[in-house]
């Protein structure tokens, strides 16, 4: 009976481990990667919406040397708000999945009056009319590749609001399954509570290492502050947040592996000063 | 006191083994079950994740006695600067003519000879105002200087020449003189796609 208690315990305690490294992870990536609020706040923090106006500009740039045009034609058609409320649409569409377009008639319509006003009085053939057509469409194209609309928008949003949806659910099931394996840990071992205690102890440690190893393992295998894809603004915001991810489940590793040493050095501490004393008297 | 602190230490070691226990049983099941997807994704995050501090070294480039380069520079770096005094031009020169290069500065033709080699050097370069918008301002006898990390090159222009861009014969790939070409689009005032350019063709004077 002792043993098949045991066995009981050990198979509570793998899958109170296994339930603890769930919720964690799902903890992390909800007020995280999975939180729009938490991406505004880490573009906030980057100067995201600055930095992504001087690179719609450098980028403007690249054309208009292939143009032919003024250069003075591109300044000031990109306003930093424009940027924020552009993005929000897109981290929006992303998010939610929303499906909204953004629209480049504006940056288009003030090109066109720099062009002009750039060209007074100088009459122009047809492929020259043609030329500054194309040029204005570019133009418009540069920025939304820029501020990374991409036609992928809806089928990313599709997918996260489900996994959104998905993981509310599955943290309640997984709550309730650690529930449900404590509740019976205490149950089984009623008559000495202390090895439900220190079941308990273990799970906390086993998850705790876990985090800690996979923390490890990660920053062994790659370098995350050399991560790079798209441009620099976009790298830096990847690699802060990939940081933060990593590091909070370093944090929760390590305070998930004191609390659980703790555990169950202290429900020892408990059972076997009540069983011997500290003068060696035996029940 | 002695049996108390044994059973204590012996009871944590139990449960520090079973925690291991635990810990390896998880371990495998995860390689088990996603160790495949895991490594793929660490080796598509190692094929973006660029370690500028660690760059490979770049070996300094060395013309030899016998005028050969030694240690070519990679495709798309700057290694030379080229000045224009006439139309004020100081502008770094890149190896490679692709459309990321010519953003920067002036292209050099990945064809042609170095510097210093003693055969056809080709730029290009935008005929935008920062590039060579200028140019139609060139005159025989200007100078144009271009400066490298192995030695400093002056050469004299000699000719103008307008041409069509698949006149590939007028700027000919040779190896018996040193000359500098270097071309732009034309008009140096045109929007959009031009089929014409302006090539200044000049001689080493030194």
């Amino acid at each position: 009976m002792r043993i098949i208690k045991r066995i009981i315990t050990f198979i509570l305690s793998f899958i109170a481990t296994l339930t603890i490294l769930a919720i964690i992870l799902i903890q992390v990536f909800s007020s995280t990667v999975l939180s729009k609020s938490y991406i505004m706040e880490q573009f906030d923090k980057t100067d995201y919406y600055n930095k992504v106006s001087e690179l719609v500009e450098q980028n403007f740039e690249n054309y208009i040397q292939q143009s032919g045009l003024e250069e003075d034609v591109i300044k000031d058609i990109v306003t930093k708000d424009e940027v924020r409320e552009d993005t929000n649409t897109i981290i929006g569409n992303i998010y939610y999945g929303l499906g909204e377009d953004i629209s480049t008639a504006e940056i288009e319509k003030k090109l066109q009056a720099n062009i002009d006003k750039s060209l007074k009085g100088r009459s122009l053939s047809t492929e020259e009319k043609a030329a500054i057509e194309d040029f204005v469409e570019h133009i418009g194209k540069e920025y939304e590749d820029t501020i990374l609309h991409t036609s992928y928008e809806k089928q990313i949003g599709n997918v996260l609001k489900r996994v959104i949806e998905y993981k509310d659910m599955g943290q309640k099931v997984l709550v309730v399954i650690l529930g449900a394996s404590l509740i019976l840990m205490l149950c089984i071992n009623r008559r000495r509570v202390y090895k439900a205690f220190s079941a308990i102890g273990v799970s906390l440690l086993s998850s705790g290492v876990i985090f800690v190893v996979i923390n490890m393992y990660v920053n062994l295998k790659v370098k995350l502050n050399t991560i790079t894809l798209l441009n620099d603004v976009i790298s830096t915001n990847i690699r802060n947040v990939l940081q933060d991810v990593f590091g909070r489940i370093m944090s929760y590793g390590i305070g998930l592996s004191v609390v659980g040493i703790l555990l169950i050095i202290v429900s020892n501490l408990i059972h076997n000063m009540k069983k011997y004393g500290l003068n060696d008297e035996e029940e | 006191m002695r049996k108390f602190i044994e059973k204590t230490i012996k009871a944590t070691i139990i449960h520090l083994i079973v925690a291991l226990l635990i810990i390896i049983s998880i371990m495998f099941m995860v390689d088990f079950f996603f160790g495949a997807r895991i490594k793929e994704t660490m080796i598509l995050a190692n094929k973006v994740a660029i370690d500028v501090e660690n760059k490979p070294e770049v070996k300094e480039i060395v013309l030899d006695e016998k005028n050969k380069i030694k240690n070519y520079p990679e495709y798309g770096t700057q290694y030379a600067t080229i000045e224009i005094p006439k139309i004020d031009v100081d502008l770094p020169v890149y190896f490679g003519d692709t459309l990321e290069i010519l953003k920067k500065g002036v292209g050099h033709s990945s064809g042609s000879y170095f510097p210093g080699e003693g055969g056809s050097i080709i730029y290009m370069g935008h005929n935008s105002k920062k590039v060579f918008r200028r140019f139609s301002e060139l005159q025989k006898g200007n100078e144009i200087i271009v400066k490298t990390s192995y030695g400093e090159y002056k050469y004299k222009i000699y000719d103008m020449q307008l041409i069509q861009e698949t006149e590939l014969e007028k700027m000919p790939i040779q190896n018996k003189e040193e000359k500098l070409m270097v071309y732009t689009c034309y008009p140096f005032n045109n929007i959009g796609y031009t089929t014409k350019r302006y090539v200044v063709y000049a001689n080493l004077e030194k």
